[in-house]
């Protein structure tokens, strides 16, 4: 998985690729670890995420619990599989999905 | 009860009084009658002998002389005088002599006339005529005269007599020569006689009326002592039992003493309730205890039908074959019972038998046929010898002679040969891949538990794909309809042929439907027992598998895996994607828990049926036992802040895949998870 960050100004945008599963998730969780600090306006473009799983979610839950403190986090171009999975999961009305 | 008590009373004095007073009238009469009599009688001998002594002062040669003498010559007067003494000394009215004229004897003529001075009467002056009386006197005078009787004697104590009652006694005065010349007539009132009458007529009514009394008195008390009271208390004891149920605290023969037929009602009366108590008690004693049978026996119907196997589809993860098979028990447990199960992984065993006899004896016996049939099955024996073990394990403590005939038969999945033995059961019935179901007229044993030392024979047959093998109990070809008709094995194959190109389940029910049409109100009679199977033959893609240790770092190479298997197959992007992600949360599962803090060997194995397009992944792990399955679902509606961290992996699964199983088999976790692609 690759992770693509553009910060301009407090806002953040994470750009992801390929799968976040079991073995990627711990990359996310150490990259917005260093990120997340000052960011007020978090963005996750997922337009090339293939799929995403469980461990993942726990990365999108522990930012969203974050920036619930410091600011605002959106999610956007999800593809149909993972937007399915936000659905089954309740995530859909925990993360602000566009 | 009142209206009882008068009522008895009434009847029982009113019937004792009546027949007093009519006993009491015929003794009056009779004793009125002797007393008359007695009385007349002692009147007439005097008023007789009174006459005989007056006509001894009458000298009957003389008596025209003294109808000549006017009454007043000396010798007249002197026996007038000493007639009239004896008149008044004897106790006579009137004593007179007269000469009847002798024509018709109508008028008499008085010579002599003396009277009681103390009386009121007047006497007749002498030679006085007047007529005669009556009759009654004037045929006695005729009589008197005839010589036909020396005396005679009126009673007139009848009717209005102008004198009072009176008796007369008349004797003829008879001259020298033997002729009646005049009569002579004693005449005494009856006055005593009736005083004497009256005083006994009213002591016989005085003691009457005072029996009367003493009987209605009498009878009365001993009524009511000896059958009203006892009669009452038998009366408000068959009342009160009835509404309490209970026998009394005092028995009625305690307060009912008498010897007679009351007595023995009470007796009766107490047994009774003291029987009927007792059976009150057994009824209430039974009713629980059938309820508790009852409670047992459903459980026991639960517990039978649990105890073969009742999962349908059973072997998910086998697509080399599919069965179905059902039981219904006639009552609530039966003897009948299927069974089927995997030997190892080539291996499937099924059997099909039944108990002689029905009901919780058949059900007991069954229990331990299935568990020794299954035992020696899978000690990996072959049908014949699963069948001679059996039968020595049964024989060797069957006291009650109970038998049951079993068919066996062990498919060896990945050839399709079947090795079958029959020990006294129904024949099997086969459709070969391209024909129909035909009965297949197999080897017979002996029934297990017939006798000890029996050999079984087992034959053997090739199933190919398509092949489907149907075994069943005799409830089936012998379920019996109203008309007393068996369902027999013709229209059960005619029923199996009904859609011979169905799935096992579909078959079933196909031949359930049949029999039940051909049954329709009739009570079932017998276990109703069927299986199944169909053989599919070895898959066309074999399964592939891959060993890797349990370690989150080997996930991306069993991905690998499954995606290159998943392209060969062509499936889509998202069910891809869908099947990685749950061997991802799988396998990150069994890599963090299955043998922490160890680590040992995971195999993932592929299959995929390409009728259905069904990818079948199985995950095998040797670790301590555990179904991710069990976990209760997260609760996806809480809010970020309230989320746990986790939990959702095999929640994700269930949610993504079709199927999902997991059973602990051969010693090893086996979680099955399916999705059609």
């Amino acid at each position: 998985m690759t992770i693509e960050q553009k910060k301009n100004g407090s806002a953040l945008l994470i750009a992801l690729e390929g799968r976040l599963d079991t073995m990627t998730a711990p990359q996310l969780e150490a990259a917005l670890k260093e990120a997340l600090p000052g960011v007020e306006a978090l963005t996750f473009d997922l337009s090339k995420l293939d799929y995403i799983s469980s461990a993942g979610l726990r990365v999108l839950l522990s930012a969203q619990k974050t920036m619930n403190q410091q600011g605002t986090m959106k999610v956007k171009n999800a593809n149909e599989m993972i937007l399915e999975i936000f659905e089954v999961t309740g995530f859909c009305d925990i993360l602000t999905i566009e | 009860m009142k209206r009882l008590r008068q009522h008895v009373t009434f009847k029982s004095i009113a019937g004792i009084v009546l027949l007093l007073v009519l006993f009491s009238t015929i003794v009056s009469i009779i004793g009125y009658r002797t007393f008359t009599n007695a009385l007349l009688d002692q009147y007439a001998e005097g008023a007789f002998l009174t006459a005989q002594t007056a006509a001894e002062l009458v000298d009957a040669d003389r008596l025209d002389e003294y109808a000549q003498s006017g009454g007043t010559t000396p010798a007249y007067m002197d026996v007038w005088n000493r007639m009239d003494h004896l008149c008044n000394t004897s106790g006579s009215t009137f004593i007179y002599v007269i000469v009847p004229d002798r024509s018709d004897y109508g008028h008499i003529t008085f010579l002599f006339s003396t009277i009681d001075h103390d009386s009121s009467y007047t006497k007749y002056d002498f030679g006085f005529v007047r007529e005669t009386t009556n009759d009654e006197y004037r045929e006695k005078y005729r009589a008197l005269y005839d010589l036909a009787a020396d005396r005679e004697l009126v009673i007139r104590d009848k009717g209005n007599i102008e004198t009072g009652s009176h008796i007369t006694a008349m004797i003829g005065l008879k001259g020298s020569d033997g002729q009646v010349k005049g009569i002579l007539c004693v005449q005494r009132q009856m006055d005593v006689l009736a005083a004497e009458r009256n005083t006994f007529l009213n002591k016989v009514a005085l003691a009457l009326v005072g029996l009367l009394l003493l009987v209605i008195a009498g009878q009365g008390v001993y009524l009511h002592r000896v059958l009203l009271r006892p009669l009452n208390l038998v009366t408000e004891e068959a009342a009160r039992f009835p509404r309490e149920n209970r026998a009394a605290a005092q028995k009625l023969r305690e307060v009912i003493r008498n010897k007679d037929e009351i007595g023995q009602l009470a007796d009766s009366i107490d047994r009774m309730e003291e029987q009927i108590e007792t059976y009150i008690t057994d009824i209430t004693r039974i009713t629980a205890e059938r309820e508790r049978i009852s409670t047992e026996l459903s459980l026991a119907t639960r517990i039978q039908a649990a105890f073969v196997p009742h999962i349908f589809p059973p072997f998910p993860n086998r697509p080399e074959f599919d069965l179905y098979a059902s039981m219904d028990p006639a009552k609530e447990v039966g003897g009948d019972f299927y069974d089927f199960f995997l030997i190892d992984e080539d291996h499937l065993c099924l059997v099909m038998a039944d108990v002689s006899g029905k009901g919780v004896p058949a059900a007991l016996f069954m229990m331990v046929s299935k568990i020794i049939l299954q035992s020696c099955a899978m000690l990996g024996q072959s049908p014949a010898e699963i069948l001679t073990k059996t039968n020595e394990a049964i024989c060797s403590n069957n006291q009650e002679g109970m038998f049951v005939t079993v068919w066996l038969g062990i498919l060896e999945i990945s050839t399709g040969k079947l090795t079958a033995a029959n020990a006294g059961h129904e024949y099997p019935v086969l459709k070969a891949a391209d024909g129909s179901f035909a009965l297949y007229k197999d080897r017979h044993g002996l029934v297990i538990g017939g006798m000890s030392g029996v050999r079984y024979r087992a034959y053997e047959l090739q199933l190919t794909p398509g092949a489907k093998l149907f075994v069943y109990t005799d409830g089936v070809p012998e379920a019996t309809n109203a008309q007393n008709e068996l369902f027999g094995t013709d229209r059960m194959i005619a029923a199996l042929n009904e859609d011979a190109s169905a799935g096992p389940e579909d078959i079933l029910k196909n031949v359930r439907r049949s029999v039940d049409d051909f049954v329709q109100e009739a009570e079932q009679f017998d276990d109703l027992t069927m299986l199944c199977l169909e053989y599919k033959g070895p898959q066309a893609q074999p399964a592939r598998e891959l060993t890797v240790e349990a370690a989150v770092e080997n996930i991306p190479a069993v991905t690998e895996f499954l995606e290159a298997e998943l392209d060969a197959v062509g499936c889509p992007m998202k069910a891809k994607m869908q099947l990685t992600m749950a061997v991802d949360e799988i396998m990150a599962n069994i890599a963090q828990y299955a043998y922490a803090p160890g680590t040992g060997p995971v195999t993932l194995r592929f299959a995929f049926e390409e009728a259905t397009r069904t990818a079948t992944l199985t995950f095998l792990d040797k670790g301590m036992p555990y179904d991710p399955l069990q976990r209760e679902d997260p609760d996806v509606s809480l809010s970020a802040e309230d989320r746990p961290i986790g939990g959702l992996g095999i929640y994700l699964v269930k949610k993504t895949m079709d199927h999902v199983a997991y059973e602990y088999k051969y010693s090893q976790n086996v979680l099955t998870i399916q999705k059609t692609v």
